[in-house]
């Protein structure tokens, strides 16, 4: 990534660059008017005291009006200079975008490149060559195996049969002790949960028929009758 | 400026005047060939001090007392046009100073080397997050961002010196834009 960036690198200035510095300058000029027409609204007012002070009202009057154009002027340019900083602004802010945007992708990009370095087939591939390869170890060793053992392979076949033996020895020997465990409180448990299980069973099973055949009702009454009462005593045991 | 500000018995400011400068002969050339050496050698370093001092950038070189360093009025000892001449001359050779131009009236004092300065500039720049941002040249020397720092104030020609030092080492670009506008430097980031 950094040589990359690097590598692309030749100090270029974008149009981007040349519209920070056109509202920069723009900027700079607003603010040398804005100085300028602090002075005059300083020198009106400065004036219009002075004419205040020697009595000439109507000429103080006119400087003050002339004041206040100028603080419209000052106003205005305010607001102007407010718009070439908000521009300035968005302009920084959309290049951030611009950059995150480009990062992301980019990451993205790697991403992608380093998954298709690694596509599934060859996974898939790589899996059934490892599988080949034991497979066909496997035979070379039985084969191989075949061949070279064919005494030894008996002789352990006389040794499973030895260990089988002694392990039955050991069973024979070890099952007396076995009713020593505590046997009492499972019966009690397996009980409870199987006649639980019986009662549910039936619960799930009754709710069903009245449901289905509400037209059947004459001939069905008593054989209802019987179950819900029937559901009932569950119910009640239960 | 003619005759600007006048410095007392060996200071101005809070600068303090070394001994020679107190003493009559120094403001004259000697005329012994080893005694000239070591007199304009004392010379070049207290323009430059002072120069750095004071952050003056442009010295004038004319007939004028307009620049304190060169006129001790408490002794009536000023250099003439030919001494400075001289002088500042050394400097130009030593890559200290600068001609302005032929006439020879006036020379940008490098008190720093311009890759000095131009490290100066970037490490202002990056401080303030300026990689890959613009910024004006008279933003660099007024605005609010260089506001007390060394860059304040700096010459232009200086400044832009040490832009295009920047430039060879690919780490800014001077640029201008459209008509009427002011001239641009944007800063890379360095790798």
């Amino acid at each position: 990534m950094g040589a990359a960036a690097s590598k692309k690198k030749k100090l270029e200035i974008n149009e981007v660059d040349r519209a920070v510095l056109t509202l920069k300058t723009q900027a700079r000029k607003l603010e040398q008017q804005r100085t300028r027409i602090q002075g005059n609204v300083d020198r009106e007012l400065a004036v219009a005291k002075e004419l205040v002070a020697s009595g000439r009202k109507e000429r103080a009057l006119l400087a003050l009006k002339r004041k206040k154009l100028q603080e419209g002027q000052a106003a205005r340019l305010d607001a102007w200079l407010l718009n070439v900083e908000e521009m300035l602004l968005n302009l920084e802010t959309a290049k951030n975008q611009q950059r995150l945007f480009a990062a992301l992708k980019e990451g993205t990009s790697a991403v992608k490149e380093m998954q298709t370095a690694l596509p599934l087939e060859e996974v898939e591939q790589l899996m059934q060559d490892g599988a080949d390869a034991k497979e066909y170890e496997d035979s070379l060793r039985q084969m191989l195996g075949e061949s070279l053992n064919a005494e030894e392979a008996e002789a352990a076949a006389e040794e499973l049969q030895q260990l089988e033996a002694q392990l039955m020895d050991e069973q024979q020997l070890e099952l007396p002790r076995a009713p020593d465990a505590a046997l009492p409180a499972a019966p009690q448990a397996e009980q409870q949960a199987a006649a639980g299980e019986a009662a549910e069973e039936l619960l799930a099973e009754l709710p069903s028929v009245p449901q289905t055949r509400p037209v059947a009702l004459p001939a069905g009454k008593e054989a209802a009758a019987a179950e819900e009462a029937e559901a009932e005593r569950v119910l009640v045991a239960a | 400026m003619e005759g600007a500000s006048t410095s007392g018995q060996g200071r101005d400011g809070d600068f303090v005047f070394p001994i020679f400068w107190q003493y009559p002969p120094y403001f004259t050339l000697q005329p012994v060939k080893e005694t000239q050496q070591k007199q304009r050698l004392l010379w070049k370093d207290l323009i430059l001090r002072y120069c750095r001092h004071h952050r003056i950038h442009v010295v004038p070189v004319t007939e004028a007392d307009d620049f304190p360093l060169f006129h001790n009025p408490a002794i009536n000892r000023r250099l003439s046009r030919d001494v400075k001449l001289q002088l500042v001359d050394d400097l130009v050779k030593q890559g200290s100073a600068l001609w302005f131009d032929r006439s020879q009236r006036s020379a940008l004092v490098l008190w720093r080397p311009v890759a000095e300065w131009a490290d100066v500039i970037y490490g202002w720049a990056r401080g303030n997050g300026l990689e890959d941002s613009v910024v004006t040249v008279e933003e660099m020397q007024t605005g609010v961002m260089v506001a007390g720092t060394d860059l304040e104030g700096l010459h232009r020609e200086v400044l832009v010196r040490a832009v295009r030092h920047l430039e060879g080492q690919g780490r800014a670009k001077l640029f201008s834009g459209g008509a009427g506008d002011d001239e641009g430097v944007k800063f890379f980031t360095a790798n």
